[in-house]
């Protein structure tokens, strides 16, 4: 099974994004807050997409995508997602600058965030 | 029998005529290539002149004559050329002109060579094609038959160098004829495919050009923008015409984000990143597409914006149709049915509840006021009754009130300062014309009346009447200025079922138990203004969306009890939610952000009533703000009281609100009409 990592402070977030993955087959993992995120994709080489929330306290969304840049991460075969509420341009862009695949705007849609999650684990 | 009528194919006589004889409607091209063909004939005729009076010298033949001869010929076309004005007619005085030449060459080429003179007839017969029209051959034909043979009879020595007998003059008729025929062939496929083919693209562009203009009809009188972008977001020229209105002139190679940014930079610069996403294949074609902005507003105006993907064969995006619709009017529409619904919603309060309204009216009043005055003097303080106002219209059905607050919040968290202005007197004028129809209906500038039943007044009556202690009726009329809490609580109820619809929580239970306990209407006031922070806590933060409830093993409908009691010495409101319970965890980042510390259990909760302690993972309409429960947290603490929290992760919350009797209770502020 795919694995999953869920960066998202909010509980409620975190479960409704694992409830669609797991309905669609995907073994999720959840982490709290940039750092625990870090954290779990380093010790855990089998996660293939990242979904990332942009607002978390110790370390933000923008900045473990920038981390995992420089660190080879995303190189090495990790597509990241970015979780956004719509109009935020100027931070889109940081994160796609740092090599962030693509975002999905809050509220999402639950059968088109599927479909987004299965293209990135292809 | 079964017949069918065939159409009858043309006989040969009417094929031939119709080879010979061209369409007698010019094209544009054929005049242009005539005109210079006709030039050219006439220079190529002129240049015989010299040619003709040098061969009659060097043969001894008469230059003079054969000048006057050669000039005599020339005249013909010369004057057509000048006088006629159809190109055709001057090409077949041209066929004619080219055999008088030809007779003219074989007269002064008399001698040795004037059978080899004959050639001219041929060779000028064949150019004569190139005038694309068969009956110029036609002419020259005739004119050479007639020619030779009259010659023949009369003048032989103009002709041959031999005395020839008929049989010959006949022979060159043959060959003449011979050549007239494929010449005439020649000249006509010229004609159709050449000249006549201009024609056909002339006829094809007229008619692409009518379905252009009968489109461009199209575009430009719907009362909708349809435009068409290609793979790299570059507008295609047609587009409605109404688009350049809306968003100002296009210029050519630009992209619609580039188009959209001149009107709104903000906007242009979102259609550009989530394009982007569009082409860069990385995301769902048809998420990309979703994510595209649907609404904007423009100044006054309000677009709507639908995508149509056009794709190549394999199933590549080739071209994005968009629809650009203004609906400034359904929004407008939608804004003044919300503010009918609000003028229902008040009417419908102040026929229920009246004084209810009337604590809530009085307080948004001075919100408004202290918010729309001088907003600037203190922005924190703006925000903080921006979003009480905010939270107790959306409680008493004031639509139109709650979202023009929440609009104000949105520019307030963008730091948009001219934004925020703009939507803060949009709140004004709403406002003083919400109050001053809810003045009207008010009547009396709202003072407070004071209702009893029927049977609260026999109870009173039957008093006096069987001359009770005075201290026990006063202890009745004061209770008549008291509330009891379960009205109040009812009251909440009621506005925290609305509120579960509204946020997709389904049709939630409330149970409402007020003990028969009364408080106080003024003191308790600004309290119960902000108990409704908790309830919309509960609501959005803590029941779950009833699809969600079921996957856990819950009830589908939500439940809430709201009750109030006397235990151990202390009079208790409480709030208990079956719902998710609180995010502990989340709290604990949020207090950190801010700077708290959240070690113990007991920090955490006082975390949860710190202005900026927000777990909501989205900021809605109605709470996430972290605002709302810091200002519980003030009133309770102003009467006295202590605030108690219980969650148990998934199963529920259960919040107290504890008085002491006596600090609520200084007689007769809490009554029980039990005892």
């Amino acid at each position: 099974m795919t694995k999953i990592l869920v960066v998202d402070d909010s509980a409620t977030m975190r479960q409704q994004v694992r409830q669609v993955l797991t309905g669609g087959g995907f073994e999720v993992v959840e982490a709290v807050d940039g750092q625990d995120g870090l954290a779990k994709v380093t010790a855990d080489k089998d996660v293939k997409v990242m979904i990332l929330d942009v607002n978390m306290p110790r370390m933000n969304g923008i900045e473990l995508a920038e981390a995992l840049h420089a660190n080879g991460r995303m190189a090495a075969g990790l597509n990241v997602v970015m979780l956004t509420t719509e109009g935020h341009a100027e931070l889109i862009a940081r994160a796609k600058a740092a090599g962030a695949k693509g975002w999905i705007v809050k509220p999402f849609k639950p059968d088109l965030l599927l479909a987004a999650v299965k293209k990135m684990a292809a | 029998m079964t017949s069918q009528v065939q159409p009858t194919p043309p006989g040969l006589l009417r094929r031939i005529r119709d080879t010979l004889v061209l369409p007698p409607t010019l094209s544009a091209f054929e005049q242009a290539y005539l005109a210079r063909m006709n030039r050219i004939a006439l220079w190529f005729f002129w240049g015989h002149l010299p040619l003709l009076t040098a061969l009659a010298w060097i043969n001894d033949t008469g230059p003079l004559f054969a000048a006057a001869l050669t000039l005599a010929v020339l005249a013909g076309p010369t004057v057509a050329y000048r006088s006629l004005r159809s190109p055709r007619a001057i090409s077949m005085v041209f066929g004619f002109t080219a055999m008088c030449m030809g007779g003219v060459l074989v007269h002064v080429g008399q001698g040795p060579v004037q059978i080899e003179m004959h050639f001219y007839f041929f060779s000028v017969l064949a150019m004569l094609a190139l005038f694309a029209n068969p009956m110029v051959i036609l002419t020259a034909a005739a004119t050479v038959s007639v020619h030779h043979l009259l010659l023949w009879f009369a003048a032989p020595k103009s002709v041959f160098n031999y005395d020839a007998p008929l049989w010959v003059v006949l022979v060159h008729a043959a060959f003449v004829v011979l050549e007239t025929i494929a010449a005439c062939f020649i000249a006509r496929n010229f004609f159709d495919n050449v000249i006549g083919l201009e024609k056909k693209v002339e006829a094809r562009t007229a008619e692409i050009a009518q379905r252009n203009r009968d489109m461009r009809l199209v575009l430009d009188n719907v009362r909708q923008g349809f435009l068409t972008v290609d793979g790299q977001c570059r507008l295609s020229s047609e587009h409605s015409r109404i688009v350049d209105t809306w968003f100002g002139g296009y210029e050519p190679g630009e992209t619609f984000a580039q188009l959209l940014g001149r009107a709104d930079a903000k906007l242009g610069a979102w259609f550009a990143l989530s394009w982007e996403s569009v082409t860069d294949g990385f995301l769902p074609l048809e998420l990309a597409l979703d994510q595209l902005p649907k609404r904007a507003r423009l100044g006054e105006r309000h677009f709507a914006f639908d995508y149509q993907p056009i794709g190549d064969a394999s199933g590549q995006l080739e071209k994005l149709l968009i629809v650009v619709s203004d609906v400034t009017s359904e929004v407008a529409k939608a804004e003044s049915d919300a503010q009918q619904r609000e003028i229902l919603a008040v009417f419908e309060r102040i026929l229920n509840d009246r004084a209810g309204f009337l604590e809530f009216y009085e307080e948004a009043k001075r919100l408004a006021k202290a918010s729309l005055a001088n907003p600037a003097a203190d922005w924190s303080a703006t925000k903080r009754h921006i979003h009480t106002l905010k939270g107790n219209s959306a409680l008493f059905g004031l639509e139109a009130v709650a979202r023009q607050c929440h609009a104000i919040e949105e520019r307030l968290a963008e730091n948009d300062m001219p934004g925020v202005q703009t939507e803060l007197a949009q709140l004004e004028r709403r406002w003083n014309a919400l109050s001053t129809t809810i003045d009207h209906l008010l009547g009396q500038q709202g003072q407070e009346l004071v209702t009893m039943t029927g049977e609260e007044y026999d109870g009173i009556l039957r008093a006096v009447v069987d001359g009770a202690e005075h201290a026990d009726i006063a202890r009745k009329l004061v209770d008549l200025k008291l509330e009891p809490t379960e009205q109040r609580l009812g009251r909440f109820a009621e506005q925290a079922r609305a509120l579960a619809q509204r946020l997709e929580k389904g049709d939630i239970e409330v149970a409402v138990d007020g003990n028969g306990l009364r408080l106080e209407r003024e003191r308790f006031a600004d309290f119960w203004s902000s108990f409704s922070h908790v309830l919309r806590n509960a609501i959005d933060h803590g029941i779950e969306p009833p699809a969600q409830r079921e996957q856990s093993g819950k009830p589908p409908r939500g439940r809430l009890e709201l009750r109030t009691f006397e235990h151990g010495g202390e009079f208790v409101i409480e709030v208990r939610d079956d719902g998710r319970g609180i995010d502990w965890e989340a709290v604990r980042k949020k207090a950190e952000e801010q700077g708290l510390s959240a070690q113990t259990q007991e920090q955490l909760r006082e975390a949860l009533f710190c202005a900026g302690v927000s777990t909501a993972a989205q900021v809605s309409e109605i709470s996430g703000r972290g605002v709302g429960l810091a200002a519980v947290k003030d009133s309770c603490a102003h009467l006295g009281g202590a605030i108690d929290v219980r969650s148990e992760s998934g199963r529920g919350t259960v919040m107290q609100f504890r008085f002491p009797l006596t600090a609520v209770a200084t007689k007769p502020l809490v009554t029980s009409s039990k005892n």
